[in-house]
């Protein structure tokens, strides 16, 4: 029983972002962004200038060259692109935290 | 980080300092008993020499040259006139004498078996099993301390007592014989080191005579610094003082050996030194007086520096103060957002946010800038890329403007639409902190919306918060990613939403969805506006004679348009307004079909917190968190809206009963007090049936009770509930469970009843009985807390201090399970905080050790599940079978 779970559980996991990673992700790309890594998507009409904020819409976007080193099998580990484990799922929990900035926008 | 040298430290290994190395570590002896010459200046040998560290600004340390700034103290020592031991490490000087032989010193176990053992021991060594080395040391000693003769040599060995703290003696065939730490020293010197392994010890870093003391270390100064009180007087460290007193015994104790006084004198010398060298490191020993100042107060041994709640590990190096943060007092805003927090202004600006210039921000950092420390929003420093600091308080902001490039760092002002981190202690969850978007407001109080009281557990009567501001962009996007609020509406524990409805917001929701609430266009549109909302007004419910909107239609307005709900609400869990199915009067049935709330009120159990499965709890399900604060940050406000509206509020009329309800309640009391005055004489009469496994007391006293509470105010109950409905403000808080629940209505408008303690009548007080207004012995209602009066007609003195006496024990009640549920918490985060889920689905510890093959044994998030459950499939008909 705990093998067939661990087995389920393991499969979801290697297809989805969990939600530390994508901290971890949008937390590394906006320090880039903030020491001045030039911005992959056009900011002229995004009106939000918080790091944070143009790396979730990079990430959203699917244009962030990055890769999340996973434990693979066997003990090894793999490099797995962040594009691939763009779920749905994901993409929907990124953009409910895109809407915490509408609350209040900057002055 | 290029050029940065990483080590790891793989592990820590600590010892026991023996004489040599106490001495090699020594920059100076020290001898004499004055610290200060007549100058006031340290005298060298005395406990405060200059040698050891220097502490006094613009003094140059003799031994390294540097100023106290860069100077790390330097130790000293005391040789003491006769070795003592130190209290501890009794426990293992005991364990040492009792398991190895008083002769020869080896360890009381046969040779062959020894090798053995070594064996052993270095196979364990070898595989790293430390809790097995640990229950293998522990069989030795036990082994060895059984064994009376040693296998070695053949002495019989005596049996060795410990008078604790440190007084050791050795049973001999004359009676007890007092063995000195010189002694104790020559038998813990004796044994091999072989023998101390396999005991458990570590000759290299410990060797057991090491445990008596012959060379007291003496701490650098800059550990027991002296102050200067304003008058000019010195005034030393604890420590300082203790010291001098080892010195001073010292002293005496080594002029009487060298004078050759009677060795009684000798003998209370060497006790009197023992006595200041324990209390000196430890003085909370028990079985010894504490050691006090001149003024009564007691003095600081060294363990009361590192012990307990204030000491050095849990008072300063695992809890430090912070930077960035502020406190104050909270109250309420229901305007903000869930997401939100308000922050004052004058708070706003003295908490920075560093931000580097880059070309996207340039300009806005500029005018920050230019509006300096003393203008929201501005700015209180610049950082240039060399690292100087200018201060935007004294300079010409416009040059600083000016010169800004990329690069620079900006430490701006707390801005909207900031991240933050807030907190109420004690913070026992996960959602005592969460993450709130800032929003800058005037006043001095952190305001934050009342929905999310719950996971704080705050009230407004004058709690105080915390607020951090993350000073980092990883940190910033941790917060907002994994710690805002709508992130937590859903508790941990089971996954029922914890934030949500409560008080006023209930009965607005009911007020609003009630059958009887038919709103004018201008109301609806009142309503609405403080949603927000801004598309158009549905189409009417009641078009004849005038344009009428239900509340029902208003709501339904913010509901998905695919969702469907149907439910009891809480005012149908009295049978007299339960609804069986659609078709009745009560409306106590909450059904929404395709995302239009066709019948049923809001209440408790449909937008109340800690409700799971209710309406809010499905919505935030099926549509997202973020839904659920959409759903609160709208609706709820009409809610509000709607109290403000209808101007609800509750008064002393609501509660009084009619002369004719009141008679009846009256009969009903007699009743039952005619029938407890019946079991009494029963009892008199000792024909009372007792109940199985109980006295005849026993037997009366439950029967009482059981007369009294249960069955008379149900009976109340049910009169009062005629004459109470729905239209009373009261009993709609009640009913919709906003606040109050038809007990407490029972206890205002009808009686009190019996009062308890422990479950017993109240009989404590009076010999025989309570209060001195009733004669000994009487067992009957009034004399044992039986209140005949409500709130509303008010109690009598003699009932006043029965209810005083019964509310006592809540109080008593409460204020012992928070300091038992404090110690539980302490300890439980103790034993989890580094429990982690790995990527293969394991639960693990910090070292790797696996505790669990898969989270909770069956992988489900119980955040995400329904009770613990990972599916709820009457749900899943329900949704989609409708």
């Amino acid at each position: 029983m705990t093998h067939a779970l661990l087995d389920i559980y393991r499969k979801v996991i290697s297809q989805k972002l969990t939600r530390f990673e994508i901290a971890r992700i949008i937390g590394v790309r906006a320090l880039q962004l903030s020491m001045g890594a030039p911005p992959l998507i056009d900011l002229s009409n995004i009106e939000i200038r918080d790091p944070v904020y143009i790396a979730t819409i990079e990430i959203i976007n699917g244009i962030l060259p990055m890769s999340i080193l996973r434990p693979g099998e066997k003990g090894g580990y793999e490099l797995v692109p962040v594009n691939r484990l763009l779920t749905p799922e994901v993409r929907e929990y990124l953009n409910s935290i895109l809407e915490s900035w509408d609350l209040s926008r900057r002055v | 980080m290029a050029g940065v040298l990483t080590t790891r430290i793989s592990k820590i290994k600590f010892g026991i300092m023996s004489p040599d190395e106490i001495r090699k570590m020594s920059v100076t002896t020290i001898a004499t008993t004055d610290v200060y010459d007549n100058d006031g200046l340290p005298i060298d040998g005395g406990v405060m020499d200059k040698r050891m560290g220097a502490i006094e600004p613009g003094e140059v340390c003799p031994v390294c040259g540097n100023t106290r700034d860069s100077c790390p103290g330097h130790f000293g020592h005391i040789e003491l006139a006769k070795p003592v031991i130190h209290v501890s490490f009794v426990k293992y000087i005991l364990m040492y004498l009792k398991t190895t032989c008083e002769v020869c010193g080896r360890i009381k176990i046969p040779e062959d078996e020894r090798q053995e053992y070594l064996r052993l021991l270095r196979d364990l060594e070898d595989l790293g099993l430390v809790y097995l080395k640990k229950r293998f040391h522990e069989y030795i000693r036990k082994k060895a301390s059984a064994t009376t003769t040693c296998p070695h040599c053949g002495t019989a060995s005596h049996k060795i007592k410990l008078d604790r703290p440190y007084t050791f003696y050795v049973q001999t065939d004359k009676g007890l014989r007092k063995l000195t730490p010189s002694e104790i020293r020559e038998r813990l010197e004796k044994i091999p080191d072989e023998d101390v392994r396999l005991l458990g010890g570590d000759p290299r870093e410990a060797r057991p005579e090491w445990m008596i003391l012959t060379v007291l270390p003496v701490p650098p100064r800059s550990v027991r610094p002296s102050i200067t009180l304003e008058t000019g007087i010195r005034s030393e460290d604890d420590l300082t003082h203790k010291l001098v007193d080892i010195v001073r015994v010292n002293n005496r104790l080594r002029e009487h050996i060298e004078s050759g006084a009677p060795s009684a004198i000798i003998e209370e010398e060497w006790e009197l030194l023992q006595y200041h060298v324990a209390t000196y490191i430890d003085n909370e020993v028990s079985g010894i007086p504490v050691a006090k100042h001149r003024s009564g107060k007691v003095l600081k041994g060294i363990a009361q520096r590192l012990k307990g709640k204030e000491g050095r590990f849990r008072g300063d190096l695992r809890g430090k103060r912070v930077d960035f943060s502020a406190r104050t007092v909270v109250s309420p805003d229901p305007s903000l957002s869930i997401n939100e927090v308000g922050v004052p202004e004058e708070i706003a600006k003295m908490l920075t946010v560093p931000e580097k210039v880059s070309s996207w921000n340039i300009d806005f950092l500029r005018k920050l800038v230019l509006n300096g420390p003393d203008k929201w929003p501005g700015a209180n420093y610049v950082i240039r890329p060399d690292g100087r600091k200018i201060s935007l308080k004294y300079v010409d902001r416009k040059v600083v403007a000016e010169s800004l490039e990329p690069g620079f760092i900006v430490e701006r002002h707390l801005l909207n639409g900031d991240i933050v981190l807030f907190n109420r202690q004690p913070s026992l969850h996960r959602i005592s902190v969460m993450a709130h978007v800032v929003r800058v407001l005037p006043y001095k109080t952190l305001r934050l919306n009342p929905l999310v009281c719950p996971p704080y557990n705050a009230d407004f009567d004058g709690d105080e918060m915390n607020l951090h501001v993350p000073q980092g962009e990883e940190a910033r996007a941790e917060a907002r990613i994994l710690m805002l609020v709508e992130k937590h509406i859903l508790t941990p524990r089971y996954g029922g939403p914890i934030i949500g409805g409560l008080q006023d917001y209930i009965s607005g929701g009911y007020l609003l969805t009630v059958k009887s609430t038919i709103l004018t266009k201008d109301r609806a549109a009142m309503i609405l506006s403080a949603s927000g909302y801004e598309g158009s007004l549905p189409e009417p419910a009641i078009l004849k004679p005038r344009e009428y909107w239900t509340g029902k239609q208003l709501v339904s307005l913010f509901l998905p348009k695919d969702f469907n709900y149907r439910r009891n609400s809480k005012i149908g869990s009295a049978s007299v307004l339960r609804c069986l199915d659609e078709d009745c009067p009560h409306d106590s049935l909450v059904i929404v079909r395709n995302g239009i709330l066709l019948e049923g009120v809001l209440d408790k159990a449909s937008i109340g917190r800690e409700e799971p499965e209710s309406l809010m709890h499905w919505l935030i399900k099926d549509y997202g968190e973020n839904y659920g604060r959409f759903f609160m940050d709208k609706v709820y406000k009409m809610f509000v809206r709607v109290c403000e509206m209808y101007g609800f509020t509750m008064s002393y009329d609501h509660l009084v009963l009619s002369d004719y309800a009141r008679k009846s309640i009256e009969n009903i009391i007699n009743e039952e007090l005619k029938e407890v005055d019946d079991l009494i004489k029963l009892y008199r009469e000792g024909k009372l049936t007792p109940r199985p496994g109980k006295t005849l007391e026993e037997s009366l006293e439950d029967e009482i009770i059981d007369t009294l509470s249960k069955k008379l105010l149900d009976k109340v109950a049910d009169v009062i509930t005629q004459y109470f409905k729905l239209t009373n403000p009261v009993v709609v808080m009640a009913r919709t469970g906003a606040r109050g629940n038809p007990v407490n209505l029972t206890q205002m408008s009808g009686l009190l009843g019996q009062q308890t303690v422990r479950g017993k009548r109240l009989t404590r007080g009076f010999h025989g009985r309570m209060l001195t207004h009733f004669k000994q012995g009487d067992i009957g209602a009034d004399a044992r807390g039986f209140i005949k009066s409500g709130f509303v007609n008010g109690l009598n003195p003699l009932e006043l201090f029965f209810h005083a006496a019964a509310g006592r024990e809540g109080l008593i009640d409460t204020a012992v399970r928070t300091s038992q549920s404090g110690y539980m918490q302490r300890r439980l985060i103790n034993a989890l905080q580094d429990l982690r889920v790995h990527y293969d689905g394991t639960v693990r510890t910090a070292m790797g050790e696996i505790v669990q093959l898969l989270y909770g044994e069956d992988g489900v998030d119980p955040m995400k599940s329904d009770h613990g459950k990972a599916v709820n499939i009457d749900r899943l008909i329900d949704r989609y079978a409708g």
